[in-house]
């Protein structure tokens, strides 16, 4: 009887020890997965900000974080016009840049987007920038609003 | 005496799973440090640089807050900065269920401060923090933004 019962604790600790490393192997599994999403999600980050189409310069200078409103406004046409190419550079995501106005407040526009339909994992990520107006040398608030989808 | 060696062995490998599971626990939260540092830094960064309304950059009018607080005509610099600022970064961060704080002062004397309401930012969550250092009649004015990890 004690045979039985010592074999029968000694099981139960097994099992218990079993069940904890595969979930300890599982959230490891995860950890990798959202550290290769949040890897995609730098470079498309990089990416975007640096699209010749949008970027702003000054004096011939390219200013990080600094979009050209003109350019900008004519993107969006740029994208429709070449969606192949697009497609492929930017992937599987939905862009949207949000601007702040002092009177109106916030506002938002969506630029592209190639949303996948079932997708199992979805990211998102913002990087702020700041929207020059060229012919005012203006500068508002702007957030480009990314969602990544795998 | 059987009974004993057996509780003996369960506390072993309960203490040795749990040392486990903290050491599993830091990596992930070092990431999401990283990337919201980035994103309380160029937030700052960005909102300070922006034209307002009233005709000024935001970084003169907190230059005028420590000053003659006039610069907008009738409205009091602080609490234009105050207003404004809730009003972008509820737009931004609060919406994205970050918890935030936002201070400026100058020599300890902080004459903006905000934060994101019932979002609080609690002294014992961990902070990533973006600031801007404005350099004002040898004495530097401050602006700090805080994000806090739920």
């Amino acid at each position: 009887m004690q045979t039985i019962f010592v074999l029968f604790i000694v099981f139960f600790i097994l099992s218990i020890v079993g069940i904890f490393l595969f979930a300890q192997q599982k959230a490891a599994n995860n950890i990798k997965v959202d550290e290769h999403l949040t890897l995609a999600q730098i470079k498309k980050s990089k990416m975007i900000a640096l699209l010749p189409e949008v970027q702003y310069s000054s004096n011939n200078v390219v200013l990080d974080d600094h979009y050209d409103k003109l350019a900008l406004a004519s993107f969006k046409n740029i994208i429709q016009e070449n969606p192949q190419y697009y497609k492929s550079i930017l992937g599987s995501i939905k862009l949207t840049i949000l601007e702040y106005d002092f009177q109106s407040g916030w506002s938002e526009e969506v630029y592209y987007n190639n949303e996948l339909l079932n997708y199992s994992n979805k990211k998102n990520f913002q990087v702020p920038i700041v929207l020059t107006n060229p012919e005012n040398y203006e500068k508002k608030i702007g957030v480009i609003y990314v969602e990544i989808y795998s | 005496m059987d009974i004993l060696g057996l509780v003996l062995i369960v506390i072993i490998v309960v203490m040795g799973l749990f040392f486990l599971m903290i050491a599993s626990r830091t990596t992930n939260e070092t990431k999401v440090d990283l990337l919201d540092s980035q994103l309380s830094q160029s937030l700052v960064n960005v909102m300070l640089q922006a034209t307002t309304d009233c005709g000024q950059s935001f970084i003169k009018i907190v230059e005028d807050c420590y000053g003659r607080n006039n610069i907008c005509g009738s409205v009091n610099s602080c609490d234009y900065i105050s207003t404004k600022s809730k009003e972008i970064l509820d737009g931004t961060l609060k919406k994205w269920k970050k918890p935030y704080r936002f201070y400026i002062s100058k020599n300890n004397v902080k004459k903006v401060d905000i934060d994101s309401d019932e979002l609080e930012c609690t002294n014992l969550m961990k902070r990533s923090t973006g600031l801007l250092l404005i350099p004002d009649k040898e004495k530097v004015i401050i602006a700090t933004l805080e994000i806090c990890k739920i």
